[in-house]
């Protein structure tokens, strides 16, 4: 059985009226690590919020381990452990400590297994030395990890997080790195919601691109990319191409666009092998070709292509 | 100047973002107002006060249980949606939600201790009062504490509902407000219910606290067995077996609105 299935899902808000999610479908297997990438208000929270139970669909039909969101939510939501990154979802006045065992013992979580829970967790966060510490004395990363420590404390097969890295320090970025890859390793599924491409690409299986609330496209990194099959070849060159010149590269089989920039032609192809001897010998006819590189399409470029439509 | 202006202005337009908290504020300086004017009338009645007659006829402790029950009612209308608000303005409510814990249960939980509180506050403050200006009482407990628990209960369903109205309005709650200014107005708090019109003794007649408030009196004041006040505390199950679930359903309702309009963490 899937982890999380999501049919036609549609959400719209009213007072103003606004479209946040347009039929979503998507399907993650259990184990898996799926990353949601999104600009601002692509619809990436909503939809985690609507499989944690916590906004209530317009339309379609959303599952969690088999069970509807909408119907057998209580069931749901033992299921997941939810990250929503905001700082402001803690008792300010109570230690990390004393805040996590509040939050455990609301799970149903029982003493002594909840004081190891905590302790083991807050170890493996590096925050044993702050557990005695009132919250509203946490750095930003503190907060974080320690939202992080609620949502690891009922051991819950799937987790949902948005954006557990942003404001968080390099060292700190790749703890919580870790922690994802040992969550899969652990057999449990992550959808990871993220404005950060680099962390999408080294953690997840696969990515969906959404962007006002429509889910683009679907797939691993490795494939995103290659869908374009764009490969740039970037020529550095010393004096501006003739228009005939501009014309013949444009005609080659293979080439898609050219873009001139100063003295960089940056010409798009999707077969670099077959074009790129041509390129060579016909822009050093005209001209003195002074670097020359071939770029293959990052994540950023599919991102930045797909969401700008 | 300029300042003093921007002040002005932020606080107006904070004001009447929340409306139904502005309207409700403007209508209970108008209850206000027509509450004092009824303690008037009731004072011209002299030293005798024979509309008190029937709770002992001393106007301290008519007073003091007038007051210390609105207490009672204060909490059991406030604390559910004060929870609630209070986790909103913390951002907790939505972990809570996530939790293994049913949402009406952690209500419940989040307003014992403001029982408890109100509790142990009215036991002392009628103890001092006793020792300090010898009010006269003739206390029979039990009575007392079944009526205070059915009128809790009684008011804690129109808590619930306040509650979910809360989680729509962020601020201002039209439920608790009427119910909190006219059980305050009509049901016998600072002057007996019979000193008020026919219409708003009609009004009076429906509002669970004019029956808990005058067998309360009766069980602390002059000793009323269960029997005695067994006409009232009829009268409150019965109004319980209404407020309840329909406070239950109008939380319900609140609830899921919040949900769909995804304001849940709003304030």
């Amino acid at each position: 059985m899937e982890a999380i299935v999501i049919d036609h899902l549609t959400k719209i808000y009213h007072r103003p009226r606004r479209l946040v999610l347009d039929s979503v479908c998507l399907s993650i297997a259990p184990g898996e690590i799926f990353g949601l990438l999104g600009p601002n208000g692509a619809g990436k929270s909503t939809l985690l919020k609507i499989l944690a139970t916590l906004v209530l669909p317009t339309s379609g039909k959303v599952f969690v381990s088999g069970y509807n969101v909408v119907k057998e939510e209580r069931k749901v939501r033992r299921l997941i452990g939810l990250f929503t990154g905001r700082e402001r979802s803690f008792y300010f006045r109570l230690t990390g400590w004393q805040n996590l065992e509040f939050f455990g013992a609301m799970q149903g979580l029982k003493q002594p297994m909840l004081k190891r829970r905590i302790a083991e967790i807050l170890d493996r966060l590096g925050l044993t030395a702050h557990k005695d510490q009132m919250y509203m004395e946490y750095s930003t990363g503190m907060k974080r990890k320690l939202g992080l420590a609620r949502a690891l404390l009922a051991d819950p097969p799937i987790y949902l997080l948005d954006e557990p890295t942003s404001s968080l320090d390099p060292t700190s970025t790749r703890e919580v790195h870790q922690i994802i890859r040992e969550l899969k390793s652990h057999g449990k599924t992550v959808l990871l919601a993220t404005h950060n491409l680099h962390e999408a690409e080294q953690l997840c299986d696969r990515i969906g691109i959404l962007d006002a609330g429509r889910l683009l496209k679907v797939d691993t990194s490795q494939n995103l990319r290659a869908f374009f099959k764009e490969t740039q070849i970037i020529l550095k060159i010393s004096h501006s191409l003739s228009p005939g010149r501009l014309n013949h590269l444009q005609g080659l089989e293979g080439v898609t666009r050219l873009v001139v920039q100063n003295s960089c032609l940056r010409v798009y192809t999707r077969d670099p092998r077959r074009v790129l001897d041509e390129i060579i010998r016909s822009v050093h006819e005209e001209t003195a070709l002074q670097d020359i590189q071939v770029k293959c399409p990052s994540l950023e470029d599919v991102f930045i292509r797909l969401t700008a439509g | 100047m300029y300042k003093v202006w921007q002040f002005m202005k932020r606080g107006f337009i904070s004001m009447l973002s929340y409306r139904t908290a502005f309207m409700l504020g403007v209508v209970s300086m108008a209850v206000g107002v027509a509450q004092f004017a009824y303690m008037a009338i009731f004072l011209k009645e002299g030293n005798t006060f024979p509309g008190i007659a029937r709770y002992g006829g001393d106007l301290m402790a008519f007073l003091i249980s007038g007051n210390l029950f609105m207490s009672f009612i204060a909490v059991a209308l406030s604390s559910f949606q004060g929870a609630i608000r209070s986790e909103q303005l913390m951002g907790t409510l939505e972990f809570l939600l996530l939790s293994d814990t049913p949402l009406g249960l952690i209500l419940l939980y989040s307003s014992l201790w403001d029982f408890l509180w109100t509790l142990i506050n009215a036991g002392l403050i009628f103890t001092l009062v006793v020792l300090i200006f010898g009010v006269p009482l003739q206390i029979n407990l039990g009575p007392a504490l079944l009526v205070l628990s059915l009128a809790i209960i009684c008011l804690a369903g129109v808590g619930l509902a306040s509650a979910g109205i809360i989680m729509v309005t962020k601020v201002g709650d039209p439920i608790a407000w009427a119910f909190s200014t006219l059980s305050g107005f009509l049901s016998g708090v600072i002057f007996p219910v019979e000193i008020l019109p026919n219409w708003l003794q009609k009004i009076s007649a429906i509002l669970p606290p004019t029956y808990a408030l005058s067998a309360l009196r009766k069980s602390l004041l002059v000793g009323s067995s269960l029997l005695d006040i067994q006409q009232e505390l009829l009268v409150l199950a019965l109004m319980a077996l209404v407020t309840v679930p329909a406070g239950l359903l109008a939380f319900r309702w609140g609830f899921n609105k919040a949900r769909r309009d995804g304001t849940l963490v709003g304030y």
